[in-house]
Order: C-alpha cells, then sequence, then structure tokens
C-alpha cells in the first residue's frame, strides 16, 4: 500500500480550534522534529524529492514493490531534496531518493548515508511566459542554461525560485553562479513551496522559473508556461538513492534499494509516462552497484532547540522579519474583519426582520469552513482568469489579508451576536428607562458584552495567525512578501532548517499564550471603565 | 368604559386610543389614561393582563401600534425626549450593569451629564432613601434579589423623575424581602414629589400603596377608582376576584329594593348587593375574611344570618379556612384564637353572620 503521508502536523483543520489546540499541535510538532517516533520493522521510510512523487512515478513502484514483498510496507514522505537529507541524518528516514549531486557527497562522506547510486534522470528546463520579456526563446549555447539567467537578469525580468534547499533550488543556484549575475528583488522571488506550486505561481506572476521537465509535463496546461530553454549539462537531472545510517529498519530499507535497482524496477522508469505523455519522464542511468563497506558514524547532532533559542536571543533578521510581517498581516487582516464583522455582528444582534434565521445560519456556516477551502474559494477569486483578476492581488500581501479577513470576518460576527444575546434582552430598554438615547443605549448593551467582544477578538487574532493552509494557497509563501510565520515552519521544516523553524515555532507559541492569558485576565476582572456619556 | 380621573393635581401623562396588537386579541387597547401629578397609581391584573406593557407604552419605551401620548404638554418627539429626562423605570427584573452598587445608581446621572461630585451625593441621599448606603462599594453583580430590586429603585430615585414607573417591582423577592420593599416603596412614592405608576399582580400591594386603582384584562381597563370604590362597588365578577371576593355561589332573585336584592339559596333567604330582575339567576361573590362566626344567635344590624355546620378546618397560613354547610356552601377565615374562643370542631353547628353589602350580586 503506498501511502502520502503530510510531515508537518500542524494542519490547517487545528486552526479553528480552541487555542489549546494550537498548543497541542506545536508541542506535536516539536516531539516530532526531535524524533520520538517509533515504528515496527516492517515500515521503511523513504524521503524523496517532491518531483519524483509528483509525478506519479513512486506510487506505481512502491505499488509493485510491495505486490512482491507483501511483509514490507514503503512509507513515502514527499519532502524537498534539503529535507529528505535531514530526515535521512536524524534516522527519520531509512532511504533517500534526491537529485542534488554535491549535497548528495557530502551526506554520504559525513557518514549520514551509504551505498549512494545514481540511477535515473531526466533533465531541467527553464520555463515562462509564452511572451517571453527576456528574449531567451532558444539561446544556443553550450550551456544555455547560465547564458538564459544572466539575459533574464540584465532585462529585471520576474523570475521565481524555489527557495527551499531543494535539488531544483541547488541547481537553480548553481546555475546564477555560473552565470556570473545576481538575482535580487524585486523581480526575483522565492516561494518556498513544492515543484507544482511554484509553476502555479509562476504562471500566475508570468515569471520565469526552473523546473524539472517531468513536473512541469505532468502539471499540463494548469500551468500557462512554456519551455524556452533547454539542454546543456548544467541542466541534466540526476537522481540518486541512498541508505540512511541512522535509519531504523536498514534491513528493510535494503530490500527497497536492491529492488528500485533491479532490472524489473529499471525497466518500469523506462516507459513511465509515456502512455500519458508520449514520452517517458525518466530515463534510467547505468550504474555499479557499490559494496556496503563505506559506513559512518551517524555524525554529531547539534541540538536544533538550543540553535533556536540562539537564534531568538540574537535577534535573528529573517526570523524577525518573518514574525513582524505576520503580526502586520494578521494585525490587519484582524483590524478589517472588526471593522466589518462587529457591526454586522450587532446589526444582527438588534433587528428583528424575516430573513434574520437564514442569515445567521449561513454565518455560523462560515464558522465551520475548513481554512483551506476559503483559501482556495480566495485563490479562485483572486486568480488571472477569476472575478478579482484584475486586481493582481494574488500572491501578495492583500491577498492573504483578504483571505484572513474571510476566515475571521464570519467568527467576529458570530461572537459579537452571541455576546450580545447573553446580556439580558431588554437591557437596551432598561438603559433607556433610566434616559439613556438611543445610541447611549447601545453602547451600554456593547458595554455589558464587552469582555466577550474583546475575548473574540483576540481568539479570532490567534486563529488567523496561525493558519497555514489559506495564507499557502493564496500568499504562495514568498519571502520578504507573503511568508508568514506557519508557512515559514512549513519551509523551513521542508528545508531540514528546524532550529529556525523552531524559532519561529516559540514566537508563535508565545503569542498564544500571551492571547490566553489576555482572556484569561479579561475572564477575571472586574470591568469598570467610565459609562459612555 | 371611563375617563380616569382623581383629586390629585392636573394629568401629567395623558395616553389617548392606544393600541398595541397581538397575535389574536390586543395586547393593550385603552380609550384614555391619565397620570396626574404626585398622585400613586396602581395598575393591577393577572400575569398577562397588559400591565408591562401600558407602563411601557405610557414610558415611551415602547412605540404603539396606534395612539398617542401627551407627557408636560408636549407630544410626539418632543414629548419622548422630556419622558427620557423627566420620567425613570424600575423593571421587573432589573439589569445591573457591571460594577460597583455606586457606578449603578449614578448611571442615569451620568447620562444626564451630571457632575461626579453632585452624582456623588445624590446617589448618597438614593441609597440612604433606600437602606442601601453601607452597599455603596460593593459589586452590583453580587447582590440577594432584594438588594438588587432596591439599587434599582435608588438608580430611579437618583434622577428625581416627574413620573416613576415601578413594573412588578417585588414579585421576583421572597415574602420578607417583599414585604420590606413594598414599605419602602411606600414611604418613597409618599413623598409627594413625582407620580407613580405601580404595576402589580398582587391585590394588597396595589390597594395598600394606591391613590387610585386600575384594574386591567386582556388589555383593557375593566375598572378603576379610589381602592374603597373597587372593594365596595366592583363592577363585575372578575374585579370582585381581584380585589378578594374570589368565592360565589348560585342563587336566584325573589325581589328587588334600594339596591339589595333578596336572593334564595336552598331554603334560606339572604339580602346581597346589586341590581337584577326578580326572577333573574344571580351569581353571589363574597370575600371570606366577611363572614363572621359565633357559637350565638346575635341579634344586630346584619340581615343575613344563618346556622351552618363546619365540615372542614384548614389551616391557611396564619388563619384558618372553615368550610360550612347550611344555605348552601361557605369558606370563612378566622384566626386561631377566635378559632379556640369557639372551640370549633368538625361538626359543631355555628351561627353565621354576613352584611347584606358584602354580598355582591352578578347576572349569570
Amino acid at each position: 500500500m503506498v501511502e502520502f503521508l503530510p510531515y508537518l502536523p500542524v494542519s490547517a483543520t487545528f486552526r479553528r480550534l480552541a487555542p489549546l489546540s494550537r498548543w497541542v499541535s506545536l508541542v506535536a510538532f516539536v516531539s516530532l522534529v526531535s524524533g520520538c517516533a517509533s515504528e515496527p520493522a516492517d515500515v521503511v521510510y523513504l524521503g524523496s524529492t517532491t518531483s519524483v512523487y509528483d509525478t506519479g512515478l513512486l506510487d506505481t513502484l512502491v505499488a509493485s514493490f510491495e505486490q512482491e514483498n507483501p511483509d514490507l510496507e514503503v512509507k513515502v514522505l514527499a519532502v524537498g531534496t534539503g529535507q529528505a537529507l535531514a530526515l535521512g541524518r536524524r534516522g527519520d528516514a531509512d532511504l533517500v531518493l534526491v537529485h542534488a549531486p554535491d549535497a548528495e557527497l557530502e551526506f554520504v562522506q559525513a557518514g549520514h548515508g551509504r551505498n549512494r547510486v545514481t540511477f535515473m534522470r531526466n533533465d531541467f528546463v527553464i520555463a515562462g511566459p509564452a511572451e517571453d520579456p527576456a528574449a531567451i526563446r532558444g539561446i544556443s549555447e553550450p550551456e544555455p542554461g547560465p547564458a538564459a539567467v544572466a539575459t533574464i537578469a540584465s532585462a529585471e525580468a520576474p523570475f521565481l525560485s524555489r527557495g527551499d534547499d531543494s535539488g531544483t533550488h541547488k541547481r537553480e543556484l548553481a546555475l546564477w553562479a555560473a552565470s556570473g549575475a545576481s538575482p535580487v528583488a524585486p523581480w526575483y522571488q522565492e516561494a518556498g513551496q513544492g515543484m507544482g506550486n511554484t509553476l502555479l505561481i509562476a504562471s500566475e506572476r508570468r515569471s520565469y522559473v526552473l523546473t524539472d521537465r517531468a513536473t512541469l509535463t505532468v502539471l499540463g496546461d494548469a500551468a500557462d508556461l512554456e519551455v524556452l530553454v533547454q539542454g546543456g549539462h548544467l541542466l541534466e537531472n540526476f537522481y540518486s538513492i541512498m541508505m540512511a545510517t541512522a535509519g531504523r529498519n536498514l534491513a528493510g530499507a535494503e530490500r527497497f534499494w536492491r529492488w528500485l535497482l533491479s532490472e524489473r524496477a529499471q525497466s518500469m522508469i523506462a516507459s513511465y509516462g509515456s502512455d500519458r505523455f508520449g514520452a517517458p519522464l525518466f530515463s534510467p542511468v547505468p550504474f555499479v552497484l557499490p559494496d556496503d563497506s563505506a559506513a559512518g558514524d551517524g555524525g554529531e547532532a547539534t541540538n536544533p532547540v538550543v540553535l533556536a533559542w540562539q537564534l531568538l536571543t540574537a535577534g535573528d533578521a529573517y526570523v524577525i522579519d518573518v514574525v513582524l510581517r505576520s503580526l502586520a498581516i494578521s494585525g490587519a487582516a484582524l483590524i478589517l474583519a472588526v471593522l466589518i464583522g462587529l457591526p454586522i455582528g450587532v446589526g444582527l444582534a438588534l433587528s428583528r426582520f424575516r430573513l434574520r434565521m437564514p442569515v445567521v445560519a449561513l454565518v455560523n456556516t462560515g464558522l465551520a469552513f475548513p481554512p483551506v477551502v476559503i483559501g482556495l474559494v480566495v485563490y479562485l477569486l483572486l486568480s488571472r482568469s477569476g472575478p478579482l483578476g484584475p486586481l493582481e492581488l494574488l500572491y501578495t500581501p492583500g491577498a492573504v489579508i483578504l483571505a484572513q479577513v474571510v476566515l475571521a470576518g464570519p467568527y467576529i460576527v458570530a461572537v459579537t451576536l452571541a455576546a450580545l444575546d447573553s446580556v439580558s434582552p431588554d437591557v437596551r430598554m432598561q438603559a433607556r428607562g433610566l434616559g439613556a438615547s438611543q445610541w447611549q443605549a447601545l453602547l451600554l448593551h456593547l458595554r455589558e458584552a464587552r469582555a466577550s467582544l474583546v475575548a473574540a477578538v483576540a481568539a479570532g487574532f490567534g486563529a488567523v495567525i496561525s493558519e497555514v493552509g489559506a495564507v499557502m494557497i493564496v500568499g504562495g509563501n514568498l519571502a520578504g512578501e507573503t511568508r508568514v510565520m506557519t508557512s515559514a515552519i512549513v519551509l523551513e521544516t521542508r528545508r531540514g532548517n528546524f532550529s529556525v523553524a523552531i524559532a519561529i515555532g516559540i514566537v508563535l507559541l508565545t503569542i498564544a499564550l500571551a492571547v490566553n492569558l489576555l482572556l484569561t485576565l479579561l475572564h477575571h476582572r472586574g470591568p469598570s471603565s467610565p459609562i459612555p456619556a | 368604559m371611563r375617563t380616569l380621573s382623581s383629586d390629585a393635581g392636573p394629568a401629567i401623562l395623558t395616553g389617548r386610543d392606544l393600541l398595541v396588537a397581538g397575535r389574536a386579541a390586543p395586547l393593550l387597547d385603552i380609550e384614555q389614561i391619565e397620570i396626574r401629578g404626585g398622585e400613586i397609581l396602581s395598575v393591577l391584573g393577572p400575569n398577562g393582563a397588559g400591565k408591562s406593557t401600558l407602563l411601557r407604552v405610557l414610558a415611551m419605551l415602547q412605540t404603539p401600534d396606534s395612539g398617542s401620548i401627551s407627557f408636560l404638554d408636549r407630544s410626539g418627539r418632543e414629548a419622548e425626549r422630556l419622558m427620557r429626562k423627566r420620567s425613570a423605570f424600575v423593571f421587573q427584573r432589573p439589569h445591573l450593569w457591571a460594577g460597583s452598587v455606586r457606578s449603578n445608581i449614578e448611571l442615569g446621572l451620568r447620562l444626564r451629564g451630571h457632575a461626579s461630585d453632585s452624582r456623588r451625593q445624590v446617589a448618597e441621599e438614593a441609597a440612604a432613601q433606600l437602606g442601601i448606603q453601607g452597599l455603596l462599594e460593593r459589586d452590583a453583580r453580587a447582590l440577594s434579589g432584594g438588594e438588587a430590586q432596591r439599587v434599582a429603585v435608588a438608580r430611579a430615585m437618583a434622577l428625581d423623575p416627574d413620573v416613576l414607573f415601578l413594573d412588578e417591582p417585588a414579585s421576583n423577592l421572597d415574602a420578607m424581602a417583599r414585604t420590606a420593599l413594598i414599605e419602602d416603596l411606600e414611604h418613597v412614592a409618599r413623598d409627594g414629589r413625582h407620580a407613580t405608576v405601580l404595576a402589580t399582580h398582587d391585590r394588597a400591594d396595589a390597594f395598600s400603596l394606591a391613590d387610585r386603582v386600575i384594574v386591567m384584562r386582556d388589555g383593557r381597563v375593566v375598572q378603576s377608582g379610589c381602592p374603597e370604590d373597587l372593594f365596595e362597588n366592583p363592577v363585575d365578577p372578575f374585579i370582585a376576584a381581584v380585589t378578594g371576593a374570589e368565592l360565589s355561589f348560585r342563587a336566584s332573585v325573589s325581589s328587588s329594593q334600594d339596591g339589595l336584592l333578596v336572593v334564595h339559596v336552598d331554603e334560606t333567604e339572604l339580602a346581597a348587593a346589586g341590581s337584577a330582575e326578580p326572577g333573574d339567576r344571580v351569581r353571589i361573590v363574597y370575600r371570606p375574611e366577611d363572614l363572621f362566626l359565633s357559637r350565638s344567635e346575635i341579634q344586630g344590624s346584619p340581615r343575613n344570618r344563618f346556622q351552618a355546620r363546619v365540615t372542614e378546618i384548614r389551616p391557611a397560613g396564619s388563619l384558618l379556612r372553615v368550610r360550612l354547610e347550611g344555605a348552601g356552601h361557605w369558606v370563612a377565615v378566622i384566626t386561631r384564637a377566635a378559632a379556640d374562643e369557639l372551640s370549633l370542631e368538625v361538626d359543631t353547628l355555628i351561627w353565621v353572620q354576613v352584611k347584606a353589602t358584602a354580598l355582591h350580586a352578578f347576572q349569570v
């Protein structure tokens, strides 16, 4: 059986739950990165680059292997090359399938891996919009890759990088290094996402992008991009598999390793994709099986929590940028949500019109909407071909703010309504009975619901700032633009930068704690502020 | 129905043709009602009679479906603005805002923009009037029902209103707290500085406090007048029941003279107040406390006296409720001391006397 494990438990579904559950998810996250999980011997974990997983090849291979070896289950952790190597280093993966030769050699030399075999290949291409603003189409140099990026740099045409320490990202950096040009913002952006998402963002932003050919092929019409530059040694893409010395099931790992290098698996790789795409996506590479002698000691592991603490106390610029950006985006979203949601909630609480019940039901439905679905809807609205496409908001902070307003809005409306309803129903009439004007009576009513209202706003803030699904979809996780705490945690974990992820996680946890502390204080403090006159 | 009036000052608040529609029948349907300066008006009636609706409409807290209110010779929005400044309303379940008792009593003054010095002084005076000076700094949410209601009354009194509306102020309180509050209310209402409109379903409260009583049923005023009027001359069995004459039996009229009827119950002839023609069937209502019991026949004014046998003796609070048979079925209420004196037991034969004016006859 093939199973895809979402490696991050900071799942979007946690967003709506009480602040406590956010703690739980963070605790789960911390315990996971410190490697507490243990598994029975009949499971092998394979840390794989997303490009191979996204094409479906790995599913086909694993299904075939498991049919022949029913006693062994292979679980694929589809992550970037950087994280796949990190998983292997920590022993959270038994096998690693990646495409970054330099990093792989380093990994093996440090004793983290052995039996590295480069067993298949395809190629990288530089894709971009058909209009090709930098005119790189058909550059014919012996090494067209560096020439193309140099041309893009001099035209300052938009280029979108994976920016996630993946194999493709490493290769892109190698192209820049070879070209002598330096990529800089604003025309150069980092997506911090997998290959498929990066291509979709590039398509929306009409950016150039480096991609493996297989992912672009599989994506088909979903990405409005064309292959503009290909060929040359620097655009070759080699995949290797190796065993992680720190793995827990090395015997099982070796069985899959051997099977993958068998003639049968190699012929499956050679033919995979021809039926759907007209040509195979990968081709096998001849190899010589290494001997088993080179085994390292596993290397020294620096405690990522200690590193995270050092980052925080040193005031790491990247961490600070992400935290401030998060606070600014979620703060703006919260202010807008309150400005819109509070009057609607007050209006609903005060009025008794015929369609009130359906409207309240609608608000409560909005409350139960999965954030990821809201992200999807906002994405469709804002995308180039969507009704709000002309605003060109997608993958900007504005888009994230919009999604968070949609997330928090119904929440603010519903809690305002409940807060006002929880005060005795004739409170405004009683205020009028003491001489209050209509307006004073309303303020006196709101004053009674004040603690609940502030609690609602605080809880709404906790909800939007810890949401990740919608932020990733509509924000694109662009560095310095839409990369917030949650999406940064996802990215840094994928990169294997656990210390950065933990540092940001600590900040997020602290914010959750502060919000809860505020709520508790509000709950216990007897209000005594002056009455509106 | 007739126009309400009294000997007190001129009308300061008048409602005309007030109508509040309900699902089936109107919640309120009143041709004219007047409140005069300084008077105490009780609005009496069972739950659902429309008392609260009437008070809210008069206080201009609720807009009637039709009709008009004039207050201090103003009408419309001007009257409403004036009403907010010159009236105060105490609700059945008062809402005390979060904060201290003092801040609650000062609330109305704050809304009117009074300076804090004068607020303090006025609040303390109002609290003293209700005997709650000691509670001023307490948390308003931690009071007993009686204390909370006192705060609500003090909060209203602090405004020195021309009209004070009290909507069932004592009905949520236990017996002791309600007696104490009603005494204080009487004290407050009698200071003569403002008119008081008190809605209550309790006839003791209504009659003990009021200069005038109006009795409501189904949104309408059934009868109004000074308390004595209503006691002596209830216009129908409902009013009679509201004023405590809740017991009744049927009889037939044999003659009519000087506003007095001679009626027959079984073989006994009784005199009763009311108007009917000979041969009519009537319902006679009376208050059990109007029956006088004695061991021997007493010669004297009451025209109605007959012998009856005790069939049951039941305690009713501090009193005893005695069922009697003889000239129909009767119920009397006497003190325990009186029962001892009469050595009253079941099957005792006893003389019953009752004034003709205590028996109210209504045609059926």
